[in-house]
């Protein structure tokens, strides 16, 4: 049922834009592409950004032509380990996959699972450590996202917004999170090219909504002085300008991720700065590699070893940009991306020695 | 010391033995029950010597504030607790509420716009899945546990399929009336959920329904014999839960104007916790209102204290664990001989 209305979705948006798009390079694409089956592998569809990712999927399978299937595993990594094995077994060497890993372990098992079995994988916005492509044929790329630099660019923002001076507070991800510690790290780097802010405290929310509005609540008592605060997701800045609006305050606050209530929060004026994390490029172009390396269009290998460790694109989402990016990514949902031209998703490269 | 007291019921017959006893069991029992009280004097004491701001105004109205949908939540599990079942349904119904909420008032993805029709229809389906969850469990003889389990998934899923993914925000003017606007500087959210709670605890306190709920839980096969319907009693605590769980997803997502699943999430344990730090216990019988206010006033007060204190993150877990082992040891109740039922 889930399945079917997300398929639906895409399927409505599809009809206005990709369809051309896929007209245009029929002519290349190999006679035998509709047999070729994409398994999209995310953790669920309750969260806002893995559905954006399944449905971007899909819309690059359709433009290629290739059949797609969404596979859930509820962040299980067996789950999810069992769930590609099943695909393979039904479609053979026409199988191919889009993942966006349970954990950050479990890619090692991903990218050994395929090479085994000879089935092409994209790997997007985990890679365990020391886990190369060049070293599986068969592990076109890894995609990841860089939270580091969003991270900067985020607080970079904030801290201009206050001056560059003031006391600030940081509400961080879950604890133990490879995103959150990034982008923590990210906000600590940012603090050296400012030395005029005072962080006066850094609490986790865990991501959550609730828990960030509750720290808000209690810190607005306990800093008068505050000037402004970090979060490292939207759902977080969402809740911290609850509390403050309670308050009667509006101070300077970034999220990161670029959901839709996030952007409607910048569009009226409550949210200064989020990233958008972009599911449509980031697995729309991910598939778009395990197609093109399983219908032959593409030789990995042909790729150099440093060139198949990609940075997706972000983008930073302030007052200046976010209607066009509201209109295009969540009004449409379709942000019209040439999924044949591969290059368009590199961003800039990994450092090929982690 | 427990030598000496061997040596004063020696000399005792049995009679006076087992009149000693219960005296004695007596006076533990009235300490334990002081204990709560003691453990809020303490941690509002600790509270206001270590942080200035701990009794700001301003402060007082945060703590009220953040304990107003763990209050509403305490009165479901209450009920539910004093029958020595669980209802782990709660999470997912206040999913369920606050999404199908979000859905049918004022917001930026649809066009609909049902006001308080809206909250009435959401909290009508919970009071029915609360009734349905009760009569699965008494009349399939399911335990609590594997019943609310499931129905809290499906409800979960249910919320998801409601915002197909992607969380309503909410434009509903009402809602930003009932966060922000005061009365005698309390918001009208806590005082609304303040009033749930004293209905609550009338139900539970002054009708034959409450009376029913505290007999069933000290001893059903008792209750039964005295001619109380077990099963309708027990049907009848779920769908109250389930409503008060639907009450708490409602206020939820008029404090944070946004409509999704998640909203549930972690909410129940905290408050059994709560529960049981002041005086409650999870197999049934003993609890009640008081006990569910004092530790919602406590736990809330906990949280609050470990912000302003400004404790390390990576610690705040640890430190906030240790103190709830220490404050349920002092005010838990052993007098029961098995620790499962």
């Amino acid at each position: 049922m889930k399945k079917s209305l997300v398929a639906l979705l895409a399927a409505g948006a599809l009809a206005v834009s990709a369809f051309s798009m896929a007209a245009f390079a029929e002519a290349e694409l190999p006679e035998d592409i509709g047999e070729y089956h994409l398994g999209i592998c995310v953790l669920s569809l309750d969260n806002e950004y893995w559905a954006q990712e399944a449905a971007a999927a899909q819309l690059a399978a359709e433009a290629y032509g290739v059949e797609s299937e969404i596979l859930t595993c509820n962040s299980d990594p067996n789950v999810q380990l069992q769930g590609m094995k099943d695909f393979i077994a039904q479609y053979g060497d026409k199988a191919c996959f889009v993942v966006d890993p349970a954990t950050t372990a479990n890619t090692a098992s991903i990218a050994e699972l395929c090479e085994e079995s000879g089935n092409y994988v994209t790997i997007l916005a985990h890679r365990a450590e020391g886990l190369f492509p060049k070293d599986y044929p068969h592990f076109v790329v890894s995609l990841m996202l860089d939270d580091l630099a969003n991270g900067a660019k985020t607080a970079g923002a904030l801290f201009e917004a206050i001056g560059g001076e003031g006391q600030v507070v940081e509400i961080t991800g879950l604890l133990g999170d490879d995103s959150a510690t990034n982008r923590h790290a990210a906000f600590e780097a940012a603090l050296a090219d400012y030395p005029d802010i005072e962080v006066v405290d850094s609490q986790t929310a865990s991501w959550d909504q609730s828990q960030a509005m509750t720290l808000t609540e209690n810190w607005l008592v306990q800093y008068p002085d505050l000037k402004a605060i970090f979060t490292s997701g939207d759902a977080m800045a969402l809740g911290a300008i609850e509390a403050m609006a309670n308050y009667g305050v509006s101070l300077p606050i970034v999220g990161c991720d670029g959901t839709k209530a996030a952007l409607e929060a910048i569009q009226n004026g409550t949210l200064t700065a989020t990233i958008l994390n972009d599911a449509y490029n980031i697995a729309g172009y991910g598939a778009a590699y395990a197609i093109q390396a399983a219908c032959g269009m593409l030789d990995p290998t042909s790729i150099p070893d440093d060139e198949r460790l990609i940075f997706a694109g972000t983008q930073l989402v302030t007052a200046d940009n976010v209607d066009e990016i509201y209109e295009g990514w969540i009004v449409n949902g379709n942000p019209g991306y040439d999924y044949f031209d591969l290059d368009f998703t590199v961003d800039h490269y990994q450092d090929p020695s982690k | 010391m427990n030598n000496k007291w061997e040596a004063s019921m020696a000399s005792l017959s049995v009679g006076e033995q087992f009149a000693e006893k219960v005296k004695d069991n007596a006076r533990k029992d009235r300490i334990r029950r002081l204990m709560p009280i003691i453990l809020l004097v303490v941690m509002t004491a600790i509270g206001a010597i270590t942080q200035k701001n701990f009794f700001s105004a301003r402060n007082l109205v945060n703590i009220l504030y953040q304990m107003s949908i763990p209050l509403v939540i305490s009165v479901s599990l209450m009920f539910v607790l004093l029958l020595g079942s669980i209802d782990l349904s709660i999470e997912g119904v206040m999913g369920f509420a606050g999404s199908f909420t979000a859905f049918l008032v004022q917001n930026r993805t649809n066009n609909n716009n049902f006001g308080i029709f809206g909250i009435i229809l959401v909290l009508l389906i919970c009071t029915c899945v609360g009734a349905i969850t009760g009569f699965i469990h008494t009349k399939g003889r399911i335990a609590s546990f594997i019943t609310t389990y499931a129905v809290g998934q499906i409800m979960t899923g249910v919320a998801v399929l409601v915002y197909n993914s992607t969380p309503i925000a909410v434009t509903e003017p009402a809602f930003v009336t009932i966060s922000q606007s005061r009365l005698f500087g309390i918001p009208y959210l806590t005082l609304i959920a303040f009033a749930i709670f004293a209905v609550g605890a009338i139900i539970l306190n002054f009708t034959a329904f409450g009376r029913a709920v505290y007999a069933i839980g000290d001893n059903e096969t008792a209750a039964a014999s005295t001619g109380i319907n077990v099963q309708r009693t027990k049907i009848k605590v779920f769908a109250l839960s389930a409503l008060m769980a639907g009450s708490a997803g409602v206020l939820m997502c008029i404090r944070l104007k946004l409509g999704q699943s998640s909203i549930g999430l972690n909410q129940m344990f905290p408050v059994v916790t709560a529960i049981v730090l002041g005086g409650g216990s999870l197999y049934g019988g003993k609890g009640g209102a008081l006990c569910s206010f004092v530790g919602v006033l406590v736990y809330t007060e906990l949280t609050n204290w470990l912000t302003l204190m400004g404790v390390d993150t990576y610690l705040r877990g640890v430190i906030q664990g240790i103190i709830i082992i220490v404050a349920v040891t002092l005010t838990i109740e052993r007098t029961r001989k098995t620790i499962s039922k």
